[in-house]
């Protein structure tokens, strides 16, 4: 029920996205254009506009299945990528690799991925101390977001100051200028990792338990922490690689699923996917229409609407936890 | 009235010396599968699950054992008890696999190095019911207790139609049939203990090991719990090692006693061959007085 609502909600917004901004076609024309014959305004819709939807897509299912990961790791409901630093520390690697070497465009979701991985291992190397307490990863990686935003800025300015700006330093993360090929690269890495997540899925669920008990039910669980972190840090890294940070958004939509579909990941991650590409749909989409002709990002935008969201979800904690 | 050390349980309560023996025996073979499940691995094999010999460990901090050796005898409720920090907890951590015992250390069970035992291999031998537990929000008895067969599956295994009755039959055992697809967090706390319970029943393991199942219970729910970890003992014959908080719950429960002692020795024995004032006073390091009430052993506390 719920899911065939949001999906058809997906589906109505698609359509809509599609049709917005100053370039405006009829549906007919649209599936014409698309299908039937050449049209140069639906091959400009086809050539802009489609890339930053599908972009909004995967990268909004990407995320938001990591925020749920996340979740199901740190067994934290305010563990988010964006706020343990790990989307700072792929965006960071990845526009520092295609700054420095453009020719590495294609490969730097990897960078984005080690940057991503070795952000995840400081921050819990930095908060062990004889276990994983969930608030000390948190407040670690708040610390540690802080200095990779700050560097991160500090380099774009040094990049931006010397000549035109190659690498695209956008910490706030934005939908604009994207192309074909950056919807290839997202599909590319994004993919795999939602699918592998999907695998994992019911294994998320043994999280749901005291580490004592998962361990004496025969599974090792630091083996397994480990495996959803990675696919978590996949899928996180390579959407800011090509996105920019976007805050929240892994933070919200796995809460907003727990409310509607509950807290099996069997079926939470699935409508954690679908969700999350409608919500940052809905941002860029809001955000290229709501002061057109000018754009305002959608990571902008995310985190104008994320902010009181995420103190909601702060104050009302106990409703799942404790 | 001075203190007198009493005399063993044997002469303070009529000892029931051919019903002990009767008792451990699996004394109902009238169960059906579960109790076929758990008894088939019994059949050809000795005495005792557990053969641990030279048994040391020690944290960074203190050592806690030095070469300790017992055993623990098949289908039979044991115990271990001892004061604060005498290592009961690290015991039971090292028979199940949960701390490393120091090098020289042999834990045989079933005849072979509990180290060479995967964990998985380790949970369809063993079931252990943690103090501490916490559950999904959301989640049902039933989706609870089905997480009892993970170890019988491959990661991507769905549960077949033999799982599922295993989930229903340890459902039932407990006494959970009423509340099955009730959330965890609607349960009292004494149905909570029993889902925990059934959750390990469903591994269909030999062994269970339960770490104070009757902590945070008022005494309706310790008594249930209590019985229904007898019923798995005398009707599924399955071999039960637990720590329990009251004294007397473990006297009243068990057949064998493993009680340690603040230097890291101890005593093996059943409560009634061990039980009498010098003991108590060995072990806790407090006066205790020892009774009887209606053929059971009765330790008070004088303030």
């Amino acid at each position: 029920m719920v899911f065939a609502a949001t999906a058809a909600m997906l589906v109505g917004l698609f359509f809509f996205a599609v049709n917005q901004g100053s370039i405006q076609v009829s549906f007919v024309e649209l599936l014409r254009g698309l299908f039937v014959e050449y049209d140069p305004s639906v091959a400009a819709i086809y050539d802009l506009r489609f890339p930053r939807i599908l972009i909004a897509l995967f990268g909004g299912a990407a995320l938001a299945v990591a925020g749920a990961l996340f979740q199901a790791v740190l067994r934290n409901p305010v563990a988010d990528p964006s706020i343990i630093g790990i989307s700072s520390g792929a965006a960071l690697a990845s526009a520092l690799v295609v700054g420095l070497f453009p020719m590495l465009y294609f490969s730097s979701p990897l960078f984005a991925i080690g940057g991503g991985l070795l952000t995840f291992a400081i921050v819990y190397a930095l908060s062990f101390h004889g276990g994983l307490a969930p608030m000390r990863v948190i407040l670690v990686g708040i610390a540690v977001n802080a200095v990779l935003v700050g560097l991160g800025e500090g380099i774009g300015v040094l990049m931006s100051g010397g000549a035109s700006m190659g690498g695209s330093m956008t910490f706030a993360g934005s939908l604009a200028m994207k192309t074909w090929n950056d919807v290839r690269l997202l599909v590319f890495y994004v993919t795999p990792a939602l699918l592998a997540a999907l695998l994992l899925s019911a294994r998320c669920n043994l999280l749901g338990l005291e580490d004592d008990t998962v361990r004496s039910l025969g599974v090792n669980v630091t083996v397994l922490r480990v495996m959803v972190s990675l696919v978590a840090v996949m899928l996180v890294s390579v959407a800011s690689a090509v996105m920019g940070v976007i805050a929240f958004l892994g933070l919200i939509v796995p809460h907003l699923g727990r409310l509607l579909v509950g807290s099996d990941h069997r079926v939470l991650l699935p409508y954690c996917a679908l969700s999350g590409a409608l919500l940052m749909l809905l941002a860029d989409t809001t955000g290229r229409l709501i002061a057109f002709p000018y754009e305002i990002n959608a990571g902008i935008l995310m985190a104008i609407v994320g902010g009181p969201l995420f103190i909601v979800l702060l104050r009302s904690k106990n409703t799942y936890y404790g | 009235m001075a203190k007198q050390s009493t005399p063993g349980f044997a002469s303070l309560c009529r000892e029931p010396d051919s019903l002990e023996s009767s008792r451990s025996l699996h004394s109902s073979h009238e169960s059906e599968s579960l109790l076929d499940l758990h008894c088939q691995e019994h059949s050809d094999v000795s005495d005792s699950v557990y053969r641990v010999r030279d048994l040391s460990f020690s944290y960074p901090e203190a050592t806690v054992f030095e070469g300790i050796s017992f055993d623990i005898a098949r289908g039979k409720i044991t115990a271990l008890m001892g004061a604060n920090g005498s290592g009961k907890s690290t015991l039971f951590k090292l028979l199940t696999k949960n701390l490393k015992a120091d090098a020289g250390s042999q834990i045989m069970l079933d005849e072979r190095e509990l180290s060479a035992y995967r964990l998985s291999e380790l949970a369809r031998k063993v079931a252990v019911v943690w103090q501490q537990n916490t559950a999904p929000y959301d989640i049902t008895v039933r989706q609870l207790v089905a997480f009892g067969r993970v170890p019988h599956k491959q990661p991507f295994q769905t549960l077949s139609h033999a799982d599922e009755a295993a989930i229903d039959e340890a459902i039932d055992f407990c006494d959970l049939r009423d509340v099955a697809d009730r959330r965890m967090r609607e349960l009292s706390g004494g149905q909570q203990q029993r889902v925990w319970i059934a959750l390990g029943l469903a591994q269909q393991t030999p062994v269970m090991f339960l770490d104070e199942p009757t902590t945070f219970l008022d005494v309706h729910y310790q008594v249930m719990v209590l019985r229904l970890i007898r019923r798995l003992n005398q009707e599924l014959g399955l071999t039960v090692v637990l720590i329990l908080h009251d004294i007397n719950q473990s006297f009243e429960l068990c057949d064998e006693l493993i009680a340690l002692r603040a230097d890291g020795t101890l005593v093996q024995g059943s409560p009634h061959a061990l039980v009498n004032e010098d003991f108590l006073r060995d072990i806790y390091r407090t006066d205790l007085r020892v009774g009887c009430i209606d053929e059971q052993l009765v330790v008070h506390a004088p303030l």
